[in-house]
């Protein structure tokens, strides 16, 4: 018994060095990019500094959709199969998710200001709003998961939240093409291709790999710790039983 | 220029804390 929890220790701390050593592979990914977006690409002509804003801002908002379509499948993976395993990885990708949604409203609202003069409490925006809601959408799936019912009832729950709450991606997507607010229409994913400069459009791709490890790299570092809770819970259940079913010693 | 730097340092205190605080957490969890 002993010698199996020295091994299973042992296991955890290697997967905890390989983890570390994947953030600091994210962390030099990041400064990559910030090198991109500050030295590489051009500054704009009409918006002038503060357009560099645009590659984290976009970079961010991919990565929490990316994130949002891996709450979706594991969802879809848990209610179709039962699988814990997509309700880990929901959990997981739910968190991270709402970092990089909260990392685009802020970089959005901070750029809106010297561009529009835009006080987002006075004027209406469409995505803003869509943002928002998707902010309380998956902050509502991680509450349902932990304070509903535990064992599969949370679950259940939370994973139809994950399936269903996705309907508001493509509204957040879509949302400077049906209400024509301030946002700024897209400008990558055109018809006749990317609408700035090519090394403007280099820097984003860089950013977005980079973002795109950095969000991967945490996804995985929570699906750790989501396994290493339930394992934690599931120990505290048979304990309690093991107790229960103690025949009085008194 | 102000604008810029304060998305960027707010967009690193958030990405930076949360990737410290998940490391931590999980190097917590391991001692539990």
């Amino acid at each position: 018994m002993t010698e199996m929890a020295t091994s299973s220790g042992e296991i955890e701390r290697m997967e905890d060095r390989r983890l570390t050593a994947l953030a600091g592979t994210a962390v030099a990914g990041m400064l990559v990019a910030g090198w991109a977006i500050f030295v590489y690409a051009p500054q704009d002509a009409l918006q002038g500094p503060v357009q560099r804003i645009f590659y984290l801002h976009v970079a961010s908002a991919v990565a929490a959709f990316g994130c949002f379509a891996v709450v979706l499948i594991g969802s879809v993976a848990f209610l179709w199969r039962g699988s814990q395993v997509g309700d880990r990885l929901g959990r997981a990708a739910a968190h991270v998710g709402l970092v990089f949604t909260t990392v685009t409203f802020v970089m959005g609202v901070i750029w809106a200001k010297p561009i529009w003069n835009w006080d987002p409490t006075q004027t209406w925006d469409a995505r803003l709003t869509s943002t928002a809601a998707l902010w309380v959408i998956y902050t509502g799936y991680l509450l349902v998961r932990r304070f509903a019912p535990p064992g599969r009832t949370a679950m259940r729950l939370a994973a139809v939240v994950g399936v269903i709450g996705f309907v508001d991606v493509p509204v957040v997507y879509f949302s400077v093409e049906w209400w024509r607010t301030l946002h700024p229409g897209p400008v990558l994913a055109t018809p006749g291709g990317p609408a700035m400069p090519a090394p403007m459009v280099v820097a984003y791709l860089v950013t977005q790999v980079a973002v795109g490890f950095f969000c991967g790299v945490l996804v995985a570092i929570h699906y750790r710790l989501q396994a290493r809770r339930d394992a934690a819970e599931a120990r505290a259940v048979a304990a309690q039983l093991e107790f229960a079913s103690a025949p009085e010693t008194r | 220029m102000t604008y810029l730097i304060l998305a960027y340092v707010v967009a690193a205190v958030i990405l930076g804390g949360f990737l410290v605080g998940s490391l931590a957490q999980l190097h917590h969890h391991r001692h539990e």
